[in-house]
């Protein structure tokens, strides 16, 4: 079943002679609970892609649709709620509330959206994020790799439909590293959720179940892993 | 609590030096709203009670109402107190004699001698129905006899009666005017008197004026005793003739003219419509609050303006620093109304801290200026009433609308703007990327001469022109306030010490413009003042105003247009004329100061002086006011004087007139104005009797010891029995009032530049050290990179000079114009140089560095104090 499909996006940043096309024509659509690794040079225009799948990053042209529904084509209010339960985004530097503690920043989707937090569900995502200690902190006082799992509980609190993550390794240790990948694997698995990474490691790339490449904004190579 | 308003209050909590500076601002600009309001309503209450203090305090007048009337009104549930005035009676003084006056005697009830304002000049209020006050008219007599003066102690016996309907007699109000003498075929006009009364003179009063009330000059005022039970003065009230005024103090003074409406048409209900205008109860619209309104609106927007420009300004830093903060919460879901409703959240938070801390600080500070003030104000009116610091609801309540206003209104446009960038590029803090090198270029002198620290705080400077616009137009408008503060203040201060500006030490003049009695017995008067100790010099005046034709060639081009006639008729224009009949000896000395013959310059040889107040024209081209002959004609000005007398008839009398460039010395000409002929008191009689009578009186002196003659001279006028209608001036005491008038405006001027000057303080304190540590990951990597000490507080330093004087750049030229206009405005353009108020420009030159040094030394130490790699390490968090 497709999950996700992108139909012609381009993305533009800048006007004249200034303009930088960061997506040139890009389609291609994602099965429901596939993981898929996004790979490319630096400034190729991989993470610009994830953003416009994620919703915070509007293409110039093309549509992203989510179960054949228009993602842009909605109002901001529906477009932020489309944020808040169908997606979960990683960003590779983290990007948590400094005010706000572990808890406070794993349960911030839910909060918006004016309910309760499942007491079993936080108690469940800190065991899972081994933060259960740390629940308190405020994010200064985390090492990185704690700062990461609380990003990553965060994009998995709401339990969305797709988890995207912008080089969620990028900053981590090799051992962070794979702790922090097993626990997406492991999410996706349990919830059937689609995973989208973008990253530079061809680790990460060798567990994906396909690996799409990205150059100079287009699709250089799309395969599947087997 | 929601979870984004827990996250901003953590934010508040942990920028705690800029909260407060915005919560200073905050405090700041309520207080100096609330203290606008206050003067206001201050003032409007100070007017009231002047207003109280002159013509008693009720709301609605009822005139000639019999006793059941009254008794209906004391029962009235929405009356507060009545004042009742009985009309006792109408009555003859000297009755057959040659010099008998038509009288009123009223009496009053407690109630009325409360309310109503009656003044004693001298003596006590009368106790019981057979005292009585008299007016100062009747204590000084008339023109003809002195013997009719009453004095305290007198007993005066009234054959009093009602007042015909058919009246021949005079109006009570034109009696007032020059002591009129009822004649003997009049006074059978009181043939049917009803009864005879005696009373005995216990006091001097002032006339009453109860606007437009039916008391002259004339009224001599008794005590009555009105009880429901007994009556007056213990007669039967229910058949009792007596016949009263009411004058009706409301519980609720809003309610005045639904009451007027509600009684009977023959009760002639009138309205206080003056002190209810002033209470800002009238259904007028052209209320007298008017430009006060204006004034105060103007101020709270200049107040609003620059509050909103610093409130704003810490919002906008606050949240352009957590823009970043505000993409994620915007990645993860939140809509941008939750993300509005924090930023009113805040706004809400700082408010309710910022706003009743301003107004207490507000209310207090005012009330210390306005007690303080309110002393000088007392000794600068001469009027009882106090003007004291009032604190109304109305004005506490504008004053918290204005200030959430403003609060909301700062927090709410940032707030939108901030919102506005991409989720993605607020995430990423792209902002600074989008400068352009060219907005950062900076002049490769610069490098050659301060280096690449001085390149480096020139970029820093530059980097964000909507941030350094705002700091420079805070301290811009700090200059300018403060240098036009100080130019006001010089200008004010010069005028109050301008020597001898006033041209007399000592005056005698009608308290009221155009009051003529007494006149020959006013030249006595002159004649003992003159010789009081110290006084070397006098002049006695008698001033008649009077209308000039004169021929159009003589009029400057300037004249006609001022008066609408832009074709003066070949005839000649109708122009106003003051003739002045100088004694004889001033009138002398004057033609012998001018070099002119001393015996032909009199009406009775054709010829006049005449001289125009703020210089005569000598050219075509300007109009002003003073300008309206032309003395650039060699021959003699022909011109025909038409002087309305008292009795109705008009006198002419066809004159040849010199215009001279220099009024006589002691000619009081600052109370006249215009256009000004002189003659010698002596040809007076050259223009008939009546028109004699119909001059005022006007007397100036010269003394070497103003206050020992002025001691002396009191004592003098007392003795001639003069206790109302003159006051005696001195150049001293105006010169006071003028210092005083100078003080307040001073207090209250500096206090408000100050004020605005401490707003603008916070923003740039705000702004500055936001900006330094918005830099901080830079300086760290700066740091980091090896630059000493030495060189970043070079850089600092710099960036403070071009902070400085580009603010300086705006400012300095800007309170130049400034003072320039105010300089035009206080009407010093022709008689005084432009002079700039040198201290206030070095004042606010020394204050715009010392802010800004001061917040960059503070911000930047701050930053010293943290370690470089944790800067680099927590800025990616």
């Amino acid at each position: 079943m497709e999950l996700l499909k992108l139909l012609d996006v381009c993305k533009y940043y800048g006007k004249g002679e200034n303009r930088v096309t960061a997506l040139n024509h890009v389609s291609f659509a994602v099965e429901k609970g596939e993981f898929v690794v996004i790979v490319g040079a630096s400034g190729s225009g991989k993470s610009t892609l994830l953003h416009t799948i994620g919703g915070v990053d509007a293409p110039s042209s093309g549509k992203v649709c989510l179960y054949d529904q228009d993602v842009y084509a909605q109002s901001a209010e529906k477009l932020a709620v489309f944020r808040r339960r169908q997606v979960g985004l990683i960003y590779q530097f983290y990007n948590l509330i400094p005010t706000l503690n572990v808890v406070e920043n794993i349960t911030l989707p839910v909060l918006l959206d004016k309910r309760q937090a499942d007491p079993l569900r936080v108690e469940e995502l800190l065991q899972l994020l081994d933060l259960s200690e740390r629940r308190d902190c405020l994010p200064n006082q985390l090492s990185g790799g704690q700062q990461q799992r609380v990003s990553i509980g965060r994009a998995l609190m709401s339990a969305p439909a797709v988890v995207l993550a912008d080089e969620p390794t990028g900053n981590l240790d090799s051992q962070n590293s794979q702790e922090v990948l097993e626990l997406l694997k492991l999410s996706q698995r349990e919830y059937g959720q689609t995973l989208i990474i973008v990253t530079h490691d061809e680790r990460i790339a060798l567990q994906a179940d396909r690996v799409i490449s990205i150059s100079d904004g287009r699709i250089s190579r799309d395969e599947w892993v087997y | 609590m929601h979870i984004l308003h827990q996250a901003s209050l953590q934010s508040l909590r942990e920028m705690r030096s800029r909260t407060l500076a915005t919560i200073v601002g905050i405090v700041l600009s309520v207080a100096l709203i609330t203290a606008v309001l206050t003067s206001v309503s201050s003032f409007q209450n100070y007017l009231v009670q002047s207003q109280i203090e002159a013509a008693g305090n009720w709301q609605v007048r009822l005139t000639g109402v019999s006793f059941a009337v009254l008794d209906d009104l004391r029962s009235d549930d929405r009356v507060a107190a009545t004042a009742e005035v009985q009309h006792v009676g109408y009555g003859l003084l000297n009755q057959g004699q040659t010099d008998q006056a038509s009288l009123f005697v009223v009496g009053l009830n407690d109630e009325a001698f409360g309310s109503l304002p009656v003044r004693i000049v001298a003596g006590r209020l009368p106790e019981n129905n057979h005292e009585i006050v008299i007016p100062g008219l009747l204590s000084v007599g008339n023109e003809n006899s002195k013997s009719s003066a009453l004095k305290i102690g007198a007993e005066v016996n009234l054959v009093l009666g009602e007042y015909p309907n058919d009246a021949q007699l005079p109006a009570q109000g034109q009696a007032s005017n020059s002591g009129t003498i009822v004649t003997a075929s009049k006074a059978s006009a009181f043939s049917t008197p009803i009864h005879q009364e005696s009373y005995t003179v216990v006091g001097i009063c002032n006339s009453i004026d109860l606007g437009g009330s039916p008391y002259s000059d004339f009224t001599l005022i008794t005590k009555t005793n009105i009880t429901a039970t007994a009556g007056v003065n213990g007669a039967d009230s229910t058949d009792s003739p007596a016949v009263f005024d009411a004058y009706v103090r409301l519980k609720s003074p809003s309610q005045a003219a639904a009451f007027a409406q509600g009684l009977d048409a023959a009760y002639t209900p009138e309205l206080n419509s003056v002190l209810l205008e002033l209470m800002g109860l009238s259904d007028n619209n052209s209320s007298s609050y008017v430009l006060i309104y204006l004034l105060e609106a103007v101020l709270i927007a200049l107040i609003m303006a620059c509050s909103i420009l610093l409130i704003y300004n810490a919002f906008a830093i606050s949240f352009s620093e957590r823009s970043r903060q505000f993409g994620i919460l915007a990645s993860v879901g939140a809509t941008k109304r939750q993300l509005m409703a924090t930023a009113v959240f805040e706004g809400l938070c700082l408010g309710a801290v910022g706003i009743p801390i301003g107004l207490m600080v507000g209310a207090v500070g005012i009330g210390a200026t306005l007690s303080f003030v309110g002393i000088m104000f007392k000794q600068m009116t001469g009027i009882d009433a106090t003007l004291s610091p009032h604190l109304s609801a109305p004005a506490i309540l504008v004053a918290i609308a204005a200030s959430i206003i403003t609060v909301l209104a700062s927090a709410y446009i940032p707030a939108r703007k901030a919102f506005q960038t991409s989720i993605i590029d607020a995430i990423r803090q792209s902002d600074d990327i989008k400068i352009s090198a060219r907005s950062v270029r900076s002049p490769k002198l610069v490098q050659k001469i301060f280096g690449l620290d001085g390149t480096l705080a020139l970029k820093g400077f530059k980097r964000n022109k909507r941030r350094y616009r705002s700091t420079v137009l805070s301290l811009s408008i700090s200059v300018v306030l403060f240098v036009s503060a100080a130019a006001y203040g010089m200008h004010l201060n010069s005028a109050a010490n301008a020597p001898s500006s006033y041209g007399f030490d000592l005056a005698l003049m009608p308290q009221q413009a155009r009051d003529s009695s007494g006149n020959v017995r006013m030249l006595q008067l002159f004649a003992n003042l003159k010789q009081t100790d110290q006084v070397y010099q006098g002049t006695y005046i008698s001033a008649i105003s009077c209308t000039a034709s004169i021929p159009s060639d003589y009029l400057s081009q300037g004249y006609p247009r001022l008066q609408g006639l832009v074709n003066g008729s070949e005839a000649g224009s109708s122009v106003p004329v003051t003739l002045l009949f100088l004694d004889d000896t001033s009138y002398q000395g004057y033609l012998t100061c001018l070099g002119l013959p001393v015996d032909e310059y009199r009406p009775e040889q054709g010829m006049l002086l005449a001289w125009v107040a703020g210089g005569v024209a000598s050219s075509n081209d300007k109009p002003s006011n003073g300008d309206s002959i032309r003395n650039d004609k060699q021959d003699a000005l022909q011109i025909n004087l038409s002087i309305d007398s008292a009795n109705g008839t008009t006198v002419h009398r066809a004159l040849a007139c010199t215009v001279v460039d220099q009024p006589p010395e002691l000619g009081l000409v600052a109370q006249f104005g215009g256009l000004m002929a002189f003659a010698p008191y002596s040809s007076m009689a050259f223009f008939g009797k009546t028109v004699q009578n119909s001059a005022s009186v006007y007397m100036a002196f010269l003394s070497h010891d103003p206050t020992k003659s002025e001691a002396a001279m009191r004592l003098i006028i007392k003795e001639a029995g003069l206790s109302s209608s003159y006051v005696l001036r001195s150049s001293a005491d105006t010169g006071m009032q003028i210092r005083n008038a100078t003080l307040i405006l001073n207090v209250f001027s500096h206090g408000f530049v100050i004020m605005i000057g401490l707003i603008s303080t916070a923003n740039v304190f705000n702004t500055l050290s936001t900006s330094v540590k918005l830099r901080r990951r830079e300086f760290a990597m700066l740091r980091s990179m090896g630059m000493d000490n030495r060189m970043f507080n070079r850089m600092v330093s710099l960036e403070c000079l071009v902070y400085g004087l580009k603010a300086l750049a705006w400012g300095l030229p800007a309170s130049v114009l400034a003072s320039f206009l105010i300089h035009r405005a206080m009407g010093n353009a022709t008689s005084t140089l432009f002079m700039l108020p040198w201290v206030g420009i070095a004042i606010s030159v020394f204050s715009v560095f010392t802010v800004v040094f001061a917040t960059m030394l503070y911000a930047t130490s701050k930053l010293k104090q943290t370690n470089v790699i944790e800067v680099l390490r927590n800025d990616t968090a």
